[in-house]
């Protein structure tokens, strides 16, 4: 099979012909690599990509993936290339997390989702950029340069899981892990016109993932469709003993007897996500994709959640507060960035490197959590996020009970910003995260896909969120409208 | 509450082993107190919740392991990752400034 053509494959059917001996695992392997090769520098989606070492760890698993055909063991990603965010622990190699905190620093371990990519047959495929330590809505807040926009390379690709649906989005590769905190997977998906979930919280082991905010954060998929995204939700799902917060109940088959219709289906938009600052054209897509449901047979209502106009500080005060204590752990003993300079004594050698080693955002938000924890603060600031947090939960959790199945709106207000825009503006980036940060807040599934395009050709992403644990109900409603939709044609990866 | 004055944030800076540049400190003053005084509007908000409202501690999954000692077998890779050691130990500056 062609090169061209192998590139043009979704995992589903590369895992299928790899199995079935249709498709070696070894020319897939070649396809990406060279096609990442030739293109990676465009955008930048990978720190580290190295062509030599991806495929000298891709003949290891290709040996696995024959002998597992031989033993008759199902692999359904049998050679399937997968990017890494590089905040995700792969045994024997560099993590950076986007920073220069971490250099010289390998891996220990595999992440938990790493053990199990292995398991599926994946092939590992380079380590993608990232705002540090996940800190950010754009990739440009990493040390590593920013990851452009494969739709437009004078836009950001968005944050801070930018390099791996950059990498996606540009046919690197069809699969990619991202993390989310406050959207990080699902506005770069929405920004480069691919497919991005973020699963429940607990769903998937966070045993690996460097930690941002420990209450929020979850590792999420990025693809080119939903069906793909299920495959890959399917694999790094389930409960692990090494994650205290790790959800014991299995994953049901999502996409097992789907229908086409969305009958019955009661699915809301919300009130207050209605209101100024977003760009007509993601409107007008909002309106269609609407009108799409409404179509498909869903009844659709209109819900108030009041609590939301206190969203963003209480996300920001929270995701803050634990990045504060989280990142206290880099202190340049134990691993990562030591500094040299000489003569100093314990705290001075802490603040030195540290200092040397976070970027301006990554301080910026320590601080912030710093201060919101600190004593005379902390009533004022955390102790009241955490209450208004619960008071959110409350609000969504009442019209869940009520018969709501799903919730849509925008993944963003915006499309992909140009480079360079909010990068100094401290409250801009955070604003735009208005649509997202609910589903973390909440510890609920939601999911990103392509709804249309603005006039500058870059992607419009409609948002799906459902309640707790229902990841099988989200994916089969996003199908529906995925195979309904007409404002955006199933993504041809590739540059332009 | 807000508005954070230079004094704030060098005791912020210091309670994050963070070493701030004259410049850096002029910089996240004006960025701090922006993000602190839109961060205020939650004071205004008044919550009444019932005792025992923690739902975020309730799904906790504390299902104890067993109880058994093992051997971790992580010591080498551990030191490997360490900018200075002295045989197992991680070594450090004097303490004492």
């Amino acid at each position: 099979m062609p090169h061209l053509e192998i590139l043009q494959m979704n995992a589903r059917d590369i895992a299928s012909k790899v199995q079935s001996g249709q498709l070696a695992a070894e020319r897939t392997a070649e396809a990406f690599a060279q096609h990442i090769e030739n293109h990676q520098l465009l955008i930048n989606s990978h720190i580290e990509w190295d062509k030599a070492h991806v495929l000298a760890e891709v003949d290891k698993q290709i040996a696995y993936i024959e002998a597992a055909k031989f033993a008759g063991k199902p692999l359904p990603l049998a050679g399937v290339p997968i990017a890494i965010k590089d905040n995700i622990l792969v045994e024997g190699q560099a993590i950076s997390c986007g920073s220069r905190i971490l250099q010289g620093y390998r891996a220990s371990y595999d992440a938990t989702v790493i053990q199990k990519l292995r398991s599926a047959g994946a092939l590992l495929f380079g380590r993608t950029n990232l705002d540090e330590f996940a800190m950010g809505s754009s990739s440009e807040h990493s040390a590593y340069g920013p990851t452009l926009n494969p739709w437009n390379r004078a836009h950001v690709a968005g944050g801070s899981s930018g390099g791996s649906a950059a990498a996606v989005a540009a046919g690197f590769t069809p699969l990619a892990l991202g993390s989310d905190t406050g959207g990080s997977v699902r506005q770069p998906a929405a920004f480069c016109g691919v497919v991005g979930l973020k699963p429940s919280y607990g769903r998937v082991s966070r045993y690996g993932l460097v930690a941002y905010a420990s209450s929020l954060d979850q590792i999420g998929t990025l693809a080119r469709d939903v069906q793909d995204t299920e495959l890959l939700y399917r694999v790094i799902a389930g409960y692990d003993e090494h994650d205290g917060t790790s959800y014991p109940e299995p994953s049901p088959d999502a996409l097992k007897d789907w229908s086409e219709s969305l009958k019955g289906k009661k699915i809301a938009f919300v009130k207050e996500f209605m209101g100024a600052g977003i760009q007509d054209e993601v409107q007008q897509a909002f309106a269609a994709a609407l009108a799409s449901l409404k179509e498909a047979g869903a009844e659709l209502h209109e819900i108030s959640i009041p609590s939301l106009s206190l969203a963003i500080p209480v996300y920001y005060i929270i995701a803050s507060a634990e990045a504060s204590s989280n990142l206290a752990r880099f202190d340049g003993i134990r691993y990562g960035h030591r500094s040299q300079k000489s003569g100093l004594a314990l705290r001075e050698l802490y603040q030195q490197s540290r200092s040397e080693g976070f970027g301006r955002e990554v301080k910026q938000r320590i601080m912030l959590g710093t201060y919101v924890l600190s004593s005379g603060y902390y009533d004022a600031y955390y102790a009241q996020a955490t209450k208004l947090r619960e008071l959110l939960k409350q609000e969504f959790n009442a019209h869940f009970q009520a018969g709501i199945d799903a919730i849509v709106s925008p993944t963003s207000p915006v499309t992909a910003f140009p480079l360079g825009q909010n990068v100094s503006d401290p409250l801009a980036m955070y604003l735009s995260d208005i649509y997202t940060i609910a589903a973390n807040l909440l510890g609920i599934p939601a999911l990103s896909l392509p709804m249309g395009r603005d006039h500058k050709d870059l992607p419009i992403g409609l948002q799906w969120m459902a309640p707790a644990f229902q990841e099988e109900q989200l994916l089969r409603s996003a199908l529906v409208y995925e195979r309904k939709r007409t404002g955006f044609e199933s993504i041809r990866p590739g540059l332009r | 509450m807000a508005s954070l004055d230079r004094k704030t944030v060098e005791k912020i800076a210091q309670l994050a082993h963070l070493k701030l540049s004259e410049e850096e400190l002029l910089h996240y003053e004006k960025q701090l107190s922006v993000i602190l005084d839109y961060m205020q509007v939650i004071q205004q908000a008044q919550v009444k919740l019932p005792e025992g409202w923690r739902s975020d501690t309730e799904q906790m999954n504390l299902s104890e392991r067993v109880d058994q000692a093992e051997h971790s077998q992580v010591m080498e890779k551990v030191l490997k990752c360490a900018p200075k050691t002295v045989g197992t130990a991680f070594q450090v500056p004097r303490i004492l400034e």
